[in-house]
This record gives C-alpha cells, structure tokens and sequence, in this order.
C-alpha cells in the first residue's frame, strides 16, 4: 500500500485513526503491530511472513547476545543475526543478478527464475540489523518486549521507503509516548507537504523525464537531456523526500518522533556534504556498521579512499539488483575520493560557493543519468547531455511543466528555512499554515484523477 | 499578558482546525464510500470499471483479490467523476495543457489523438514508418486479395481516412511538423504500383475544408461532411455515380454533443460542440448486435445499384456505411481488417477495406497474425532461462497452431533482436521464425528499456509438424548472443 493511495487516505488511515485514539492506552501499540501488518500484507501478502520472521531472528538473536556471557557467545549471536538478514536479503533482492552475472561470465546454464522482491526488505532489514549490532556494542538495551520490537520493525510509516530509523531513537516511544493535538496538527502539516512533494512535484517532475528518458537517448538535442535529467533530479528528491515526510508526518500523528532523512542536499557545496544531506539515514547506516568498523578514515589515505569505494558500492547496490547501481555508487565514491585530494580540495576553496553548489548539482544530475538509465543507455544520455549527441530529439515544455520546473526547484532549496529567519514571516506561517488544508485537496484531486484512464479504440 | 493570551488561543485553534479538516476530509471519502454517496458505476471513460472481487477462499487468492479491490475501490472513489472533470477543466484552463497524455491540445480548440502510447505523432513527423518487412506483408496480403476478389466478380476498393492532423495541422502547436515520408504516402505508392484502387482522400478533403469544417474537433473521426467526402471518391474510383451531398439533408444541431476525446479522453461533457445527423435515409439499417461494436448492414430497394457490398473497417466505417446505403441494395459492415471470404458470393459487387491512417500499423498486425509460417528442421536448443514472456493468444485448432504476444530477454531491450519459437520432442526439433509485431504497449508498461519490438506473431499448420509431443519454447537472437527458454506449453502432434 502507498500513501499517495486512495486506498491507504479513505480506508486505511481512517479505520486506524479511528481504532487508535478510541482504544486504551495499553491496546496502542498492538493496534499499531496489526494494522502495520495489514499495510504490508495488502501489497505483499505471503512475504508478511518474511518480515515477522526477520523480527523473531532479531529478537532472539538480541536477546541471547545479551544473556551470553562470553564474547564468543556474543559474537556467534551477532554472526548469526547477520547471516540470517543479510541472507535473506541477498537470497531476495540479489540472487537473480547473481546467477545470472554466474551464468554469463562461465557460458553455463543455471535454471533460475527472478524471486519476487519483498517490498520494503532491504529497510526493514538494515532497521533489524542495527538493532542486533546495537545490542552486540551495548548500545542499546535489549527488547524483552516483542511486540515492541515487532512495532519498531514493522511500524507502517517507515516500513517501505525508510527513514532507517535506529532502535535507540524511538526506544522510549514505543514504551511509552504521549500524543498531544500540538504533535498531531504537526504531523498533519508534515504529512500534506510530503503528500503534496510526492502527488505534485515528483509525479509530474516524472512524467517530463518519462517523456525525455522514452527518446532515443543519443539523438536528444543537449536542452532536451538537461531538461530530462533535471526533472528526475526533481523527481527522486521529491519522491523521497516526499515520503520521508509523510513518514515522519504520520509518526508524529501516532506520537512518534523521526529523525529528518533529507536536508535540502541540492544547495551542498561538496559530494561530501551532499550525502550529509541526502538520505540521511542510510548514508550515517552505512557510516556507523560499514565504514567506520572498516577503519573509516583512521587508517592512511588509500584506506579512507578503499572503504568509501566499498562503502558506496553497497550504498549503491542497495538501491536495486542492477549494475547500474553499482557503477552509480562506484561513481560516488570515486568523486568522494577526488575531493579529498588536496589539490582540489584547495581548488574549491578559492571557488566561489555558488559556483561550487553548481558544480556539485551538475555532477549529482550526471549520476542519476547512470542511476536511471542501464550502462549503455546512460553512455548515449549522457554524450547528449554534453552536447555530443545527434540532437534531433527536442522535448517541448508545457506551461505546466515550466510551473512544476520552477516551483520545484525553488522548494528543493530551503526557501521556508530561510525565511523563517524573520519574524514576520514566522508569524504569518503560525496562522497561515491552515492553508496546507488547501494542498490536501489539490493533493486528493490529483490523486482522484490518477485513476482516470480511458482508452480510445477501445476494440483494438 | 492579553493578546499573548490570544494568540496562544489562535495557535491553538489553527492546530485544532488542521487535525479536524484532515479529519473532515478523509473521513468523509471514508463515509460517502461505505454509504455509497456519490459512488458511480458508470464512467465517461471507454471501459468498464473493476467490479468488487469475492472474497478469497485460500491464502493463494489473496494477492489477486488485494489487487483486484485496490482497483475497485480506485474506480469506486466517491465523486470521481466530478472530481476529474474538475480536475481536467482546471488544467485546461490554468494551464492550457491536456491532463490526458494520449490528448493534445490544439488551437481554437481543436484536440488531437496522440495515439494510446504517443505513436500517432511519431508516424505524422515520419519518425515511424512502415519498415521493407512490413509494406512486404501488406503489398502481398493487398495484391492477393485484390487478385482473389477480381476472380469473384468483386472490385476492391481501399480507402485510407486521414487522421485529423494531416488535414487540420494550422491548429497544431508549434514544434510538430509534418514527416517527408509517412505510413498514408507508403501505403498510397504501393497500392498505385499494383493497380489496387486506392482512394486518397487527401486532395479532396484539403479542398473541401476550405469552404467548411469537415472533422469535429473534440473528436478523431470527421462530421457527417467529410465522411461524405469517402462516400463519393469511394463512388468515383468505382466509376459509378454517387447521390448529391443535399440528397442527405445533412442536419447540423448546434452545441449538441462532445467528441470522445472531451468526453471520454478528458471526461468533459460539458464541452459541446455542433454535430451533424443524416436528415434522409431511405436505406434500413439493421443492427444485430447493438451491444457489442461488430458491425451492421443495410438494405435498400430503392437503392440505384443493385450490387452488394461489404466494408471491412474500423470506426470510420460507421460513418460510410449509411452513405453506402443509399447507393447499394446491400451493404455489410464488418469490424474488422480480415477479409472474410466466407461472407463473400461470387456475384459482382464491391469490397471496400477501410482504415483509418492512425490504424495502417493495426492493419499489419492483423495480417501478420494470420501468415502461416513453414517450421525450419534445427538441431535441439540448449535452454538458459532468460526470457521474458507472454502470450496474448494461444490458439490450438485442428490443423494450425497460432501464437501472439511478447517476448524479450530479461533486462534487456528487444532492438534488433530475432525471435523464433522452438518446437522439440524426443524426436525432431524445430525452428519457427515469426513475424515482429510493433508492442509499444510493452515499452510503456515496463517503463524502462525499449521493448518496440518484443512483439511477435506467428501460425504454424500442424500438418508441417512430425507426429510427436512437443514442448513449447521461445529463443530470442541478440548480436552473438541467443537465448533460448522453455514455457510451460506442451503441444500434441497426432
């Protein structure tokens, strides 16, 4: 279920909202754990299982590294947790790229079909595994509770498309949490905005770079590829971003407190600061169980270089089960290893920062030409994008698309966050944020109207 | 102390006015749906709206019905059409842009059909026209058929409608022009070579636009005016003599109706605009079937020919068969671009094979899926699973085998890729090459790579086959690489 769904709007939320804050206190959270797992079994109905079976391995596999008394217990506890989530997600997300990578590189014939890709596997497994390495490092106290760590795990808003949040983070909020009207009403804000990302900026953003991305990508006239590639940079930020907030939005209607998962990374100076600013919980995931147990930047120049390479590999592969992942992670990497050369680094000193933004910008959007398009498609965007290709492809703008374009790009920069240095300003949002009610329905109209799809020659 | 006081009181009542429109506004879509307000079973669009699945009976068929009731309860959405047309109407006139991608908006209100996956502006600009393969199988199908019809006393007459760009384009916006070379002017030449009546419209409704308008606006097909305009050229090339345009009293009733491109494409019906209804009709029409779009026929003794005729077409053959009727004793429209014989005499008359130009592609198609193809003896394939498939139709009759649908290999696109199909028993193993079809659909359903050409048609006769039992696989040729994968279709040869 999607929360930019008529189903999950009119149905879902309603009977939840309804059923949550009539119930008594001590039914919230079993209220929560079952509707979280009516949310996940409507789009994945036999997979549900996969899930309660990834929060058993986490409890248990947390609850004997915590009884253990030797390290060696503990660390079998640890092994085995790791063993049984990563295998899991390898088994589901990535084998079919394995075998097949097998396959072609030996000449041999292994008969393997694609497994169907558990919906929300690798966040729901990167949440579990934090808990697990969390306990191992005592970071955080096991969970004699289950069902608060079914809640953590399974917990609908974050469940299919993050924030990755950290068990430490909400532990308190799971035992005990109080909904107030001020945290409700902000949740509602938060969520229309996130609504209004998603329905408005990322869905039409998307149907301009649809449109360029459905050209032959060597024949685009230059225009026509940096149009493209800007409004899926609109796009993916919008989507995402779009969703971390109705997530955070969502929890915060439920009492829950989520750490921000985007910060404006389009206005960052550097690719450094970019993946401060850009999913944030994933990148400190990765920062906090890969990078830094694999010496971060502790140990000489080649091996910060060598685990950021590593590091964003995975980061990449995360993203889905295709090369082209990889090479966008691998592509990240090696620009995060440019920039710590010293004579660059220098260099960009003496830019000036918008210059530097702009640089930064350019270099993100070519890595979503490799992010969106496969290898060879992106090779032929990409000579376009330079103004190498055959240019015959234009791609002409609606007044529409003009409006999304501009309007998006100045909300993907932290405008509200800059004007919110004035007080002025601050006082006319305290009253005038009534009006996201105004975004609400222009959000559901557009929603509504989705679902419109005619055919013409019906018979053909 | 006071108006701190109020504005605590102010802040508070914004919180509380957001939790409660939230709240109003979802709980009522939640209320009107489970008390049915304002959910409509009906639809302006040109489908049927999912219908409410029962209930799963095992835990298998509760993914499907999950499904199945996100799709109800998505066309069941209380006030959707309201709501859309609201929707539509605002994008219109805020932004002068269609909400529909499949409709382009013109000048002076005049709307285009872009085709149902964007291909009718590809073939107009000439950037898709018929590839030597193509025109190879409808030169032949045309030139036999003609030849075939001769031998039966039948004139064959083919008849191209135009689509409403090539007649109308002043009203295009900028930035579309028109191709060199586009699938009308191919098919035009080939027909001319082979002495096949063709009737080009073209001229004549060029010509005729200049004194009225001959195609509705908010519609693809042309009024009552320009289907006229088939009706006599069809009459001219057959040498015969065709009523008076005033014979049909022609009624025009001012801002009568909407086009299907407002009122289904865009689910506007209050844009209206003048329509045109025969005012005469001496003819009697006779549909069988009203229900179902298979055709009809006329009769009519007072008619000047007494010849039959029948029209295999598509919707414009709506607008020309009453025409039709007014000149011939019998007239038989019959939806569709097969020709069938089996409803053709041997007494002299005419058919007529009409399509419209946006449809030339639909034509190929259909004649492709009906070429019989000779299996090829091969040495057996060795399997390696990489394919990606479906079958739109699966037809085992007594003497032939017919197969449709799509096949490409997995993540990769279909450009310049061979298909064949594999027939191996314990026995003989066979090679069948197909025909490519065009599946834009396919491309636009994955959204992705490029799956134009992942479509295939192919019938093979039975009596070509050695007697066996024979497993069912697809290979697919890419550059130097060919895979090849079994499905789970078995098919007996006795």
């Amino acid at each position: 279920m999607l929360f930019s769904s008529p189903i999950f709007l009119f149905l879902f939320l309603p009977v939840l909202f309804g059923i949550y804050f009539l119930a008594d206190r001590r039914f919230k959270n079993t209220i929560l754990i079952i509707f979280s797992l009516l949310f996940y079994a409507w789009g994945e109905p036999v997979y549900v299982f996969l899930m309660l079976a990834s929060i058993l391995v986490s409890y248990v596999s947390a609850r004997f590294i915590n009884s253990s008394g030797t390290e060696k217990k503990r660390k079998l506890g640890l092994i085995f947790a790791i063993v049984m989530h990563l295998g899991g997600l390898v088994f589901f997300k990535y084998s079919y790229l394995l075998v097949s990578t097998i396959s072609s590189l030996f000449h041999i014939n292994i008969p393997f079909d694609p497994i169907g890709l558990p919906i929300g596997i690798s966040f729901f497994t990167f949440q579990s595994l934090s808990y697990v390495i969390d306990v191992y490092r005592k970071d955080v106290a096991v969970s004699k509770n289950l069902f608060n760590l079914a809640l953590y795990v399974s917990f609908f808003p974050q469940l299919i498309a993050g924030p990755i949040v950290r068990y430490k983070d909400i532990e308190e909020q799971l035992k005990g949490r109080k909904e107030t009207v001020q945290k409700f009403s902000s949740g509602v804000q938060r969520f229309i905005i996130g609504l209004t990302h998603k329905v408005i900026f990322a869905n039409f953003a998307g149907k301009i770079a649809d449109s360029v991305f459905a050209l032959p990508e060597g024949d685009l006239k230059w225009t026509a590829a940096w149009i493209g590639i800007f409004a899926y940079a609109l796009q993916i930020y919008f989507d995402f971003a779009g969703y971390s907030s109705m997530a955070i939005g969502l929890g915060r209607m439920f009492g829950f407190e989520f750490l921000e998962n985007f910060n404006y990374p389009y206005i960052s100076h550097t690719i450094t600061e970019f993946w401060r600013r850009w999913h944030i919980s994933l990148s400190t995931w990765f920062r906090d169980y890969v990078y830094i147990p694999l010496g971060g930047n502790r140990k000489g120049t080649f091996r910060t270089s060598l685990n950021q390479f590593i590091v964003f590999a995975l980061c990449g592969l995360w993203h889905g089960a295709l090369w082209s992942f990889l090479i966008w992670g691998l592509y990240h990497g090696a620009l995060l290893t440019i920039e710590r050369v010293n004579f660059v680094a220098k260099l960009r000193q003496r830019i000036p920062q918008v210059i530097n933004t702009l640089i930064t910008f350019v270099l993100v959007m070519i890595g979503w030409i490799i992010f969106k398009a496969d290898s060879i498609a992106s090779v032929e965007y990409f000579k376009s994008f330079v103004g190498l290709g055959r240019g015959v492809e234009t791609y002409m703008l609606s007044s529409l698309d003009i409006t999304i374009l501009i309007v998006g790009a100045i909300f993907a920069l932290p405008v509200i966050p800059y004007l919110s240095k004035f007080t002025w300003f601050v006082s006319i949002k305290r009253y005038a944020r009534v009006l996201v009610l105004v975004l609400l329905v222009l959000d559901l109209m557009v929603l509504i109207s989705s679902s419109y799809n005619p055919f013409i020659y019906f018979r053909f | 102390m006071r108006l701190e006081k109020i504005k605590e009181w102010l802040i508070s009542a914004v919180d509380s006015f957001l939790i409660v429109g939230m709240v109003i506004v979802l709980g009522a879509f939640f209320i009107f749906f489970i008390f049915g307000f304002g959910v409509s079973d009906s639809t302006t669009e040109n489908r049927n709206l999912a219908s409410l699945p029962t209930l799963p009976r095992s835990f298998v068929e509760l993914q499907p019905f999950v499904k199945k009731y996100t799709s109800y309860f998505d066309d069941h959405v209380p006030y959707r059409n309201s709501v859309t047309a609201f929707y539509n109407k605002s994008l219109i006139d805020i932004f002068n842009v269609s909400s529909n991608d499949k409709v382009l908006l013109g000048k002076d209100g005049w709307l285009y059909f872009k085709g149902n996956n964007k291909e009718a502006f590809d073939e107009y600009q000439g950037k898709e026209i018929l590839s030597p393969d193509q025109m190879q199988i409808l030169e032949e199908y045309l030139v036999t058929t003609n030849n075939k019809l001769k031998k039966q006393n039948k004139q064959f007459v083919v008849s191209i409608a135009p689509n409403k760009e090539t007649i109308y384009p002043e009203y295009f916006p900028k930035g579309y022009a028109r191709g060199g070379i586009t699938k009308i002017d191919q098919v035009g030449s080939m027909l001319t070579e082979n002495k096949i009546i063709f009737s080009d419209l073209r001229g004549s409704l060029l010509e005729a636009k200049q004194d009225r308008q001959i195609y509705y606006k908010t519609d693809t097909h042309w009024n009552l005016h320009g289907g006229y305009i088939q009706y006599s050229n069809i009459m001219k090339d057959l040498g015969l003599s065709a009523r008076p345009i005033d014979y049909f009293k022609i009624n025009n009733l001012p801002e009568q109706a909407s086009g299907e491109l407002v009122a289904k494409m865009l689910g506007r019906n209050d844009i209206k605009e003048d329509w045109e209804t025969l005012g005469f009709t001496s003819a009697t029409i006779i549909d069988p079937d009203p229900q179902i779009d298979n055709g009809f026929y006329s009769e009519n003794q007072k008619a000047p020919y007494k010849k039959n005729v029948l029209i295999f077409g598509d919707s414009f053959s709506r607008i020309l068969t009453p025409f039709m009727a007014e000149s011939f004793q019998n007239v038989q429209f019959e939806w569709s671009y097969n020709i069938n014989y089996d409803l053709i005499d041997n007494k002299p008359g005419v058919v007529v094979l009409e399509v419209a130009e946006g449809k030339i592609s639909a034509l190929v198609d259909a004649i492709s899926k009906n070429i019989i193809t000779a299996p090829i003896e091969a040495v057996s394939s060795v399997e390696n699973n990489k394919i990606n498939w479906q079958f739109d139709e699966y037809l085992i009759s007594d003497d032939l085998i017919k197969l449709n649908g799509w096949a490409h290999i997995n993540k990769q696109n279909s450009e310049n890729a061979s298909i064949s199909l594999v027939l191996s028993s314990d026995a003989k193993n066979y090679i069948v090459p197909v025909i490519t079809i065009k599946r834009h659909d396919v491309t636009k359903y994955f959204n992705g790579l490029n799956y134009d050409e992942a479509g295939f048609a192919v019938s093979i006769p039975k009596k070509d086959l050695f007697n066996g039992t024979y497993r069912l696989g697809i290979q697919i040729q890419k550059g130097d690489v060919t895979v090849m994968q079994y499905i789970d279709k078995i098919i007996l040869i006795d």
